[in-house]
C-alpha cells in the first residue's frame, strides 16, 4: 500500500516536473527568441531598402517557423497535461480538453504579449482535431501525435505571411503584418501568396497522408489485438478441453486398473479358501501376472517414452474395450490378418491415437442410415498398416490438408484428436495419412514399423 | 444518435460556418465604405528638408524613408527623433504604427514613445513646422495603441496621408485635409505632390 502510494507520488511528481519545465520554457521563449525577432525586423528593413524579395522570404520563413514553434509548444504542453490528468477520459473528450487547454494557454500568452494569431489558432486546433481523430490516435502514442501535429502547425503558420488571407484576420500580428506591408510596397504580394501556398499545401498533404497511414496502421493494430484476444480465448478453451480429456483418460485408466485388481482380489480369496497347498504357486503366479499388467498400464500412462512389445491382437483388444462399439446402429468391423505381429510402442498412447480416429469416424457417420466403420490391420513389408475406414459424409479436398492443424475440425469436434494422433504416431516413427471422397467416406491409414528382434 | 455522430455533426457545422463566412466576406460590397480623398494636391503644402520620424517604431517608417529617397526628396531619417532634431528641417513626416518589437529594439516602452511624439509635435507647432501624418498599416495594424497614436498625430498635423484597403478609424473624421491612396504601389505620386 505504502509502496503503491510512493510509486504514484513519484510518477506524479515526475509528470508535474516535466510540465513545469516545459511551461517555464514556453514562458521564457519570447525572451529567448528576442534576437530572432530583431533579426526579422532587420531583414524587413533591408528588404525595403534594397528591394530584395529574398530578404522578405527569409523573414517570412523565420517568422512562420518561430510562430509554429511557440504554438506547437503550447499544444504539446496541453497534450501532456491532459494525458497526465485526464487519462481516464475517452479519446474524443481528451481531444476537446486539449483544444480548450490550448486556447486558454494562447489567450494567457496573448495577455503576456506573446505574438498570437487567434483566428489561425482556432483553425489549427480544428484541423488538428480532425486529422488526429481521423487517424484514430490515442494519447498513448505521443510520437505519432507529434509527427502529425508538427506538420499541421508548420503548414498553417505559412498562412500568416499570405496577403490573400489578411481579410480573414490571419497574419495580423506585428511581424507578419510588417512583412506583408513591405511585400505590398515591393510589389511582392503575388510571390508571397505563391510561396506560402507552396510550403503550406505539401505540408498539409503530408500531414493528411501521415494521418491516413496511422489510421491504417491503427486499424491493423486493432484487428491484430482482436485476433490475439481470440487466439487467447481459443487456447483457454483448448486447455479446458484438454483437461477434460485427461480426466476422461484417467477414468479409462482407473477402469483398466480395476480389472487386474478384481483378478488379484478373486485369486486372493481363493488362496484364503484353498486348503490345497499345490494350488498356492499357480495362484501366486497369476497374482504376479496381474500386478505386472497393472504396472505396465501405469507406466504406459505415466511415461510417453515407455515402450514394450505389443501384439496387434493385444492392441486391437484394448482399443475395442475403449470404444463404445455396441452403441446405436454402428456396424464395427475389426479385421486383423496379422494378430501375431508385434509393435514396439506405448500401448496406452497408441490406443488413444486409434480411438481418436475411430471417434471421428463415429461422428462423421452420424448422418448416415447405415453406419459402417472398419478397422483393418495388414502387414506391408516391415510396416503394419492400420486403416480405419468409414462411410461418412467425406471431407472436401480444400479442408483435408487442415485436418492435422490444432483446433481445426471438419466434424464439429474439438480439433485436438487428429493432431494428438499424428503426434503419437510420429513419436513411434510411423506415418498417418487421410484420403476421402465427398459423400462416400474417409479412410485414415497408419503405418507403424514392426518390432525388430 | 451516438456521441461520435454528434461530434461529427458539430465539426461539419463549424466547417460549414467557416466556409460560408469566408465566401460572404470575399463577396462583401465595399461601396458603403467611406473614402476620404483620393485626389492629388494642386500645390505643395510642405517643403524640403523633411524629417521622417516614427510614432510607434514600426518598419512602415522605413517604407516612407525609401519612398522619399526614391523621389529624391531631401530628408533626414530619425525614427526616434527628439526636439533637437527639428533644427534645420522645413517639414516633418510622422509614420504611425505601433510595434512592440520596434520599441524593444529601440529600448523604449509605449508610454515613453507616446510622450516623445507628443513633445515633438508640440515643439514643431511652436516653430510652425508643417506636420504630415502618415498611416500605411491598414486593418492589419489596427490596435488600441496604434489608434491612440493616430489620434495624437492626426489631430495635430497639417495634412494626413493614408494608405490601405481600409482605414483603421474610417468612421472618425479629423478636421485636417487628408490624402487617401488605395494601395502602396500608388504612394509615390501623391506623396511627391505634398512637397513639389
Amino acid at each position: 500500500m505504502i509502496n503503491t502510494i510512493y510509486k504514484k507520488t513519484k510518477y506524479l511528481s515526475l509528470e508535474f516536473l516535466l510540465l513545469l519545465i516545459l511551461g517555464l520554457l514556453y514562458m521564457t521563449m519570447p525572451n529567448l527568441l528576442r534576437n530572432s525577432w530583431f533579426s526579422v525586423v532587420v531583414w524587413i528593413r533591408e528588404a525595403i531598402h534594397s528591394g530584395d524579395g529574398a530578404k522578405l522570404f527569409l523573414a517570412s520563413a523565420s517568422v512562420n517557423f518561430l510562430y509554429a514553434l511557440l504554438s506547437f509548444m503550447a499544444y504539446f504542453w496541453s497534450l501532456l497535461f491532459i494525458k497526465f490528468t485526464f487519462s481516464n477520459k475517452n479519446e474524443s473528450t481528451q481531444r476537446w480538453l486539449i483544444s480548450v487547454t490550448y486556447l486558454i494557454i494562447r489567450i494567457i500568452s496573448w495577455r503576456l504579449k506573446f505574438p498570437i494569431e487567434p483566428a489561425l489558432d482556432i483553425i489549427t486546433i480544428f484541423i488538428t482535431i480532425i486529422l488526429t481523430s481521423y487517424a484514430r490516435m490515442s494519447l498513448k502514442n505521443i510520437n505519432a501525435e507529434v509527427v502529425i501535429t508538427l506538420q499541421i502547425f508548420i503548414a498553417l503558420q505559412w498562412t500568416n505571411t499570405m496577403p490573400a488571407l489578411s481579410s480573414f484576420y490571419i497574419g495580423h500580428s506585428e511581424l507578419p503584418a510588417s512583412i506583408k506591408i513591405a511585400g505590398a510596397y515591393l510589389d511582392n504580394t503575388f510571390t508571397q501568396n505563391i510561396i506560402s501556398l507552396a510550403f503550406m499545401i505539401p505540408l498539409l498533404l503530408s500531414a493528411t497522408m501521415t494521418s491516413m497511414r496511422f489510421r491504417a496502421n491503427n486499424m491493423m493494430m486493432t484487428i491484430l489485438e482482436e485476433n490475439v484476444q481470440k487466439a487467447k480465448e481459443l487456447k483457454d478453451a483448448q486447455t479446458k478441453i484438454m483437461e477434460n480429456r485427461v480426466y476422461k483418460e484417467v477414468n479409462a485408466m482407473a477402469h483398466d486398473l480395476k480389472t487386474p485388481l478384481v483378478t488379484i482380489r478373486g485369486l486372493n480369496s481363493m488362496l484364503m479358501l484353498s486348503k490345497d497347498m499345490n494350488k498356492l504357486i499357480p495362484y501366486a503366479e497369476r497374482i504376479d501376472n496381474a500386478v505386472e499388467k497393472m504396472s505396465e498400464l501405469i507406466s504406459g500412462f505415466l511415461y510417453g517414452t515407455h515402450r514394450r512389445r505389443i501384439s496387434i491382437a493385444e492392441l486391437i483388444d484394448y482399443v475395442r474395450s475403449q470404444v463404445p462399439i455396441d452403441s446405436d446402429n454402428i456396424n464395427f468391423k475389426f479385421i486383423a490378418d496379422n494378430e501375431e505381429n508385434l509393435i514396439c510402442g506405448n500401448q496406452i498412447r497408441l490406443s488413444r491415437a486409434i480411438i481418436n480416429i475411430i471417434e471421428n469416424a463415429i461422428i462423421a457417420t452420424n448422418t448416415q442410415n447405415e453406419r459402417n466403420i472398419t478397422l483393418k490391420t495388414t502387414l506391408l513389408d516391415d510396416n503394419i498398416i492400420i486403416s480405419i475406414e468409414d462411410n461418412g459424409k467425406g471431407i472436401d479436398d480444400d479442408h483435408i490438408n487442415n485436418l492435422f492443424d490444432i483446433g481445426y475440425s471438419g466434424v464439429g469436434s474439438t480439433g485436438l484428436g487428429l493432431p494428438f494422433a499424428k503426434q503419437i504416431i510420429e513419436e513411434h516413427e510411423g506415418t498417418i495419412s487421410i484420403s476421402s471422397e465427398l459423400g462416400l467416406g474417409t479412410k485414415v491409414e497408419i503405418a507403424l514399423p514392426t518390432c525388430k528382434e | 444518435m451516438n456521441k461520435k455522430s454528434i461530434l461529427k455533426h458539430i465539426q461539419a457545422f463549424i466547417l460549414g460556418v467557416l466556409l460560408t463566412s469566408s465566401i460572404l466576406y470575399f463577396m462583401r460590397n465595399d461601396s458603403g465604405m467611406i473614402q476620404n480623398q483620393t485626389t492629388y494636391l494642386s500645390q505643395p503644402i510642405a517643403s524640403e528638408k523633411i524629417l521622417i520620424t516614427s510614432a510607434g517604431q514600426s518598419t512602415d517608417t522605413y517604407i516612407i524613408k525609401d519612398v522619399a529617397n526614391d523621389l529624391l526628396l531631401e530628408n533626414i531619417f530619425i525614427p526616434n527623433a527628439e526636439t533637437s532634431d527639428l533644427e534645420g528641417v522645413n517639414s516633418m513626416v510622422i509614420v504611425i504604427a505601433h510595434s512592440y518589437i520596434g520599441e524593444l529594439l529601440h529600448d523604449i516602452d509605449y508610454e515613453d514613445e507616446y510622450l516623445r511624439v507628443e513633445q515633438l509635435i508640440q515643439d514643431a507647432e511652436e516653430i510652425n513646422l508643417p506636420i504630415i501624418g502618415v498611416y500605411i498599416g491598414g486593418q492589419m495594424r489596427n490596435n488600441k495603441k496604434t489608434n491612440q497614436l493616430i489620434d495624437l498625430v492626426f489631430t495635430s498635423s497639417n495634412y494626413n496621408f493614408i494608405v490601405g484597403d481600409s482605414y483603421a478609424q474610417n468612421e472618425t473624421t479629423y478636421d485636417v485635409p487628408m490624402v487617401y491612396v488605395e494601395n502602396l504601389q500608388q504612394i509615390k505620386g501623391p506623396f511627391s505632390s505634398l512637397f513639389r
